[in-house]
């Protein structure tokens, strides 16, 4: 009895622990619901009513629609091309590891390259895409996104094809597949456990990321979401009422992504920086 | 060369070769070039480079370059940063570990900071800090909220504390959820039986089953302070004065602000340094904590 009060109490205890720690994105949501005045008023009344404008205004201000495709594209082709790449280069690595000695030193390679945190590359990264003619092109940024996150990516996946036994491949061998068929139809499909690893933390990482965005994409039709965001505050200074709408846009669709597939994001995210 | 061989060769440079391509393109000559250009006063523009040698690192430590108030604050934002977030975390990760009914949603709603974009996360305090502080004054009365939290330049460093621990908290609350798991159920049932007291049970029993996760947890929340960059440069905007500038947001300017290039990439291979060297103790005492179990 004494053991299961306690435990009610703890609950009520986090429940509210939770809620204090929710504060300033309740506080920030109920605010997007009132006209400017009433939030410069008092910004911790409720909204008197469902007040939408601010969403509708800044939907239009900001291109929202132009620059979710912008953000989407990024992320849809980035992962796309990590996923598959990253997946090829692994199992090469990982198998020929006997037959080709230069697989260790190129593995070797990527994994210390993990130790590079891009601030300490981006002022020679934005030069080399100055010089490539990369700077505020969309390409430009799927490009270095991919390259930046394969080493991770091939990391992972390596670990796992060691795991795959080698006798399923044979066999498919003996019937007359192809390397690139082996892959296809029977490592590929055991891979799924990294492959949606990789997709979430990535997912998360490239929607997510501003700086590098930020240096690289100037024209207003090219930029992401948060952006976007960024660009429109500089210009409304202190209008909270666009301000905070157009933050919650911005965070709408991976907050949705990330209640759906909860349980894998938070694996991914926290096992993608434990092994990184 | 037998044909087989070659067919192996071949196969190889396919599959190998877009990523390494990639990997060139992305870490390989940005490393070596930076590397060249620490050495160099290169504007990032003007076609005429001059090699100072050493110079750049003489001038990172004077007063106008500010990489030493830079490096002085993240060095004290990581000394509170750390300690903080970890043991909130494991505080929240005890709690959550228990059978509570809400503790799967609950654990989401905590992580969830960790999916928002940083600069939102960075506006959405600022408001915190100036609106609604403002109307609980009115409420309350309470001088607290009349203070100047993003204005002063003491409390902008606990602003920016409060924000970067309030991001993390669910990350390392995860690690240690997961390291809470290995803890051996019998024992600690065991040890309830044998009369230990909360805290014994916690110290003598828990405790070394989460070494691992704390170690883990420790190593990546320094080197992550070690790099903040995008909640000051919203939140504060580096400010008052240069009181919130962090060393990333320090490079940032010396390069993308003030274009020089040179200084700039500098700085940033000390950046480099000091996450590699982190990086590396880390996999030191992990191999050894490996060797002893």
């Amino acid at each position: 009895m004494n053991r299961r009060s306690s435990l009610i109490f703890l609950e009520v205890l986090i429940i509210f622990a939770t809620i204090f720690f929710l504060y300033p994105i309740i506080i920030g949501f109920l605010n997007t619901f009132k006209p400017f005045r009433d939030i410069m008023a008092d910004a911790i009344s409720l909204p008197k009513g469902l007040y939408l404008t601010n969403y509708v205004t800044v939907w239009d201000q900001m291109q929202y629609f132009k620059k979710l495709l912008n953000s989407l594209v990024i992320c849809l082709v980035s992962i796309v091309a990590i996923v598959v790449l990253s997946a090829l280069c692994a199992y090469k690595l990982s198998r020929d590891e006997k037959r080709i000695p230069a697989s260790r030193i190129i593995f070797i390679a990527f994994v210390s390259s993990m130790v590079i945190p891009f601030h300490a590359i981006m002022i020679p990264t934005i030069q080399e895409m100055k010089f490539l003619n990369l700077i505020n092109t969309l390409e430009g940024v799927i490009i270095f996104d991919i390259g930046g996150c394969c080493p991770l990516a091939v990391f992972l996946y390596h670990g796992f094809i060691k795991t795959v036994p080698l006798e399923l491949e044979e066999c498919a061998r003996i019937d007359g597949c192809n390397t690139l068929r082996v892959f296809v139809q029977i490592v590929f499909p055991l891979l799924s456990p990294i492959t949606v690893m990789v997709i979430v933390l990535n997912t998360i990482n490239i929607w997510n990321d501003f700086l590098f965005p930020y240096l690289v994409l100037s024209s207003k039709s090219k930029m992401t979401l948060p952006l976007a965001l960024f660009q429109f505050v500089g210009r409304y200074m202190k209008e909270w009422d666009k301000m905070l709408a157009g933050s919650f846009l911005c965070m709408a669709p991976i907050v949705i992504f990330y209640f759906i597939l909860q349980r894998y994001i938070i694996k991914g995210i926290v096992m993608g920086s434990i092994k990184g | 060369m037998t044909k087989k061989r070659r067919k192996i060769i071949l196969e190889f440079i396919i599959f190998t070769s877009p990523v390494i391509l990639l990997f060139l393109l992305t870490y390989i000559y940005p490393f070596i070039s930076g590397f060249i250009y620490m050495f160099t006063d290169w504007n990032g523009i003007s076609s005429k480079i001059t090699f100072v040698g050493l110079e750049n690192f003489s001038n990172i430590f004077s007063e106008s370059s500010g990489f030493v108030n830079s490096v002085s604050f993240t060095i004290r934002l990581t000394a509170v940063v750390v300690p903080v977030s970890n043991l909130l975390a494991l505080a929240f990760a005890l709690i959550l570990d228990m059978d509570l009914k809400l503790r799967n949603f609950i654990r989401t709603l905590l992580f969830m900071p960790n999916v928002i974009t940083l600069i939102i996360i960075g506006f959405m305090w600022q408001f915190v800090f100036t609106n609604t502080f403002e109307s609980l004054y009115k409420y309350t009365g309470l001088d607290f909220f009349n203070w100047s939290w993003l204005g002063d330049e003491r409390l902008a460093f606990w602003s920016v504390a409060v924000v970067c621990i309030w991001q993390v908290v669910g990350f390392y609350m995860v690690i240690y959820i997961s390291g809470l798991q290995t803890v051996n159920q019998e024992v600690l049932e065991a040890s309830i039986i044998d009369g230990a007291g909360r805290w014994q049970r916690f110290y003598h029993i828990i405790l070394p089953f989460i070494v691992p996760a704390i170690t883990i947890a420790l190593f990546l929340s320094i080197s992550n302070t070690l790099r903040t960059f995008d909640i000051p440069f919203v939140l504060t905007k580096g400010g008052p004065g240069f009181a919130t500038r962090t060393v990333v947001f320090n490079i940032y300017e010396e390069a993308f602000k003030k274009n020089n290039y040179g200084l700039g990439s500098a700085k940033a291979f000390i950046l480099f340094v000091a996450t590699a060297l982190i990086t590396l103790i880390q996999v030191l005492v992990l191999k050894r904590k490996e060797v002893e179990n």
